[in-house]
C-alpha cells in the first residue's frame, strides 16, 4: 500500500492516471475501432463492386457478340466492319479487357483485408473498451473516506492495467518461447480458478466431443 | 465513479472537437486518404524516435492538480521528480522500444504490400498476354519483359527485405513497449511492487524491472496482477 502517500497525493496521482492512462486507453480504442471498421467496410465495398463489374463487363461482352457477331447479327461475317460493327469491336475489346484486369484487383483488395485483419482486430478493441468501463467503475470516489479511496485506488489502477495487458497480449504471446508460453498458460490458468472459472470446462472427450 | 467531465469553455468550438492522445499518436497526415489507404505503409519512415515525446505532458500537471483543487507544491515536485526519474530510467527505454516496433511494424507491411501489388501486377500482365497471343501476337515480347521484370523486381525485395524477420520484431518490440508503458504507471501511482518500499529500494527496483523487461524478460502474470 502507499503509506506514504497524503490523502491529497493520492488523489493527485488518481487524476493523473485517470487522464493519460484510462482516458488515453479510451480515446484509442474508440478511434480504433472506427478506424478498422471503416476501413472494413470500404474494403467490402470496393470488392463488391469490382465483381459487380467484373461480371457485368463479361456478360456485357458475351451478349454482344452472340447479337452481333454470331448468326443473323448485322456484324456477322463482314468482311470489312462499318463503324458501327468497329465501335463495338472496340467495346467488346475494352470489356473483355475489363474482365481479366479486374479480379487480380479484386483479390488485392481481398489479401489487403486479411493482412490487416480489420475484422479481427475490431471486435478486440470493442472488448477492451468494454472492459475499460468496469474499471472506470472502480474508481474512487472524492466524498469516500482515506481508506476507502487508498483500497479504491488500487483496485482502479490494477483493473485499468489489467484491460491494457489483455489488450496487448497477443505481441506478449507472438514473442514468447514456448516453455514460456506453457508458463504463460499455467499462470492464466491459476487466475481462472481464483475467481471461480474452470478452464477445462469445455475440454474435448477422446471421442472429439466437447463435454 | 469518476466526476462527470467539465464544462467546455466557451472559447471551445461547439462542433466535436478531435482530441490528439496523449501519448497513443496524433492525427495522421493521411486523414484525408481513404480509410483502408492510411493504414499503407510509409516509404519515408523516420530515421530516429522522437525523443521529446512523453507518456505524461508535463506541463499539464500543475493544470491539471489546480483543476481538481490540488495545486500543492509539495505535491506537485513530487510527482514532477517522479518523472524525472522515470524519464531517464523507462522512458528512454520505452521510445526506443516503441519506435523500434513500429518500423518493425512498417517494413513488414511494406514487404507485404509490395509483394501483393507485384503479384497483382503479373496476373494482369499475364491475363493480358493471354488475351494478346490471338489478336496482337506482336505485343508478346513487351508483355514478357514486363513480366520479367515484375519477376526481378520481386526478387530484389525478397532479397533486401527477407534479411530480417520483421514481424517477430515488432511483437517482440511491442510487448516490451507496452510493459514498459504499464511499468511506468505502476511506479508513478505506487502500486505493487512499488509500494511499502523506501525511496531507494523504489528507484532501484524500477531501474532493474525496465532493464529486465526491455531484455525481454516480463514479469508473470501474478507478478504483474497481485
Amino acid at each position: 500500500m502507499s503509506e506514504e502517500f497524503t490523502l491529497d497525493e493520492l488523489k493527485a496521482r488518481y487524476w493523473i492516471f485517470e487522464k493519460y492512462a484510462l482516458q488515453d486507453q479510451r480515446h484509442y480504442y474508440q478511434s480504433s475501432m472506427r478506424r478498422f471498421e471503416k476501413a472494413d467496410e470500404e474494403v467490402s465495398r470496393v470488392r463488391a463492386r469490382i465483381a459487380f463489374l467484373t461480371g457485368l463487363a463479361s456478360i456485357t461482352a458475351g451478349l454482344l457478340v452472340q447479337t452481333q457477331f454470331l448468326g443473323s447479327g448485322q456484324c456477322a461475317g463482314l468482311e470489312e466492319a462499318n463503324a458501327t460493327c468497329g465501335s463495338l469491336q472496340l467495346l467488346i475489346t475494352i470489356l473483355v479487357i475489363l474482365s481479366v484486369i479486374l479480379p487480380p484487383v479484386g483479390v488485392f483488395f481481398s489479401t489487403l483485408a486479411d493482412t490487416f485483419q480489420w475484422a479481427t482486430l475490431r471486435p478486440l478493441y470493442e472488448r477492451s473498451l468494454e472492459n475499460i468501463e468496469v474499471a472506470d467503475a472502480l474508481s474512487p470516489d472524492p466524498e469516500m473516506s482515506e481508506e476507502e479511496y487508498q483500497a479504491s485506488y488500487q483496485a482502479f489502477v490494477k483493473a485499468t492495467l489489467a484491460v491494457m495487458r489483455e489488450e496487448t497480449s497477443r505481441f506478449e504471446v507472438q514473442s514468447r518461447t514456448p516453455e514460456e508460453l506453457q508458463a504463460f498458460i499455467e499462470a492464466q490458468r491459476k487466475i481462472a480458478y481464483r475467481v471461480g472459472g474452470d478452464p477445462d470446462r469445455h475440454k474435448l472427450s477422446t471421442d472429439g466431443d466437447a463435454t | 465513479m469518476s466526476e462527470k467531465p467539465p464544462q467546455q469553455k466557451p472559447s471551445e468550438s461547439a462542433k466535436p472537437v478531435k482530441q490528439d492522445f496523449a501519448s497513443m499518436g496524433r492525427r495522421s497526415r493521411r486523414s484525408r486518404w481513404p480509410a483502408w489507404a492510411q493504414f499503407l505503409p510509409l516509404f519515408n519512415f523516420p530515421d530516429s524516435p522522437n525523443y521529446n515525446f512523453s507518456l505524461i505532458l508535463r506541463d499539464w500537471i500543475p493544470e491539471i492538480l489546480q483543476k481538481h483543487g490540488l495545486n500543492n507544491p509539495q505535491i506537485q515536485n513530487s510527482i514532477l521528480e517522479d518523472l524525472d526519474f522515470l524519464d531517464y530510467e523507462l522512458q528512454r527505454l520505452f521510445r526506443e522500444r516503441d519506435f523500434a516496433a513500429k518500423r518493425s511494424q512498417n517494413d513488414n507491411r511494406m514487404a507485404q504490400v509490395l509483394f501483393m501489388f507485384l503479384a497483382m501486377i503479373a496476373t494482369l500482365i499475364g491475363s493480358l498476354q493471354a488475351l494478346a497471343l490471338t489478336g496482337n501476337p506482336e505485343w508478346m515480347p513487351y508483355f514478357a519483359f514486363a513480366e520479367t521484370l515484375v519477376a526481378l523486381l520481386t526478387t530484389y525485395i525478397a532479397t533486401t527485405r527477407g534479411r530480417k524477420d520483421h514481424g517477430q520484431s515488432w511483437y517482440s518490440n511491442r510487448a516490451r513497449a507496452e510493459f514498459l508503458r504499464r511499468e511506468f504507471f505502476r511506479y508513478l501511482m505506487r502500486i505493487d511492487p512499488y509500494s511499502a518500499l523506501s525511496p531507494v529500494e523504489r528507484r532501484s527496483l524500477l531501474s532493474l524491472r525496465a532493464a529486465e523487461i526491455n531484455r525481454g524478460t516480463f514479469p508473470t502474470v501474478e507478478e504483474e496482477t497481485k
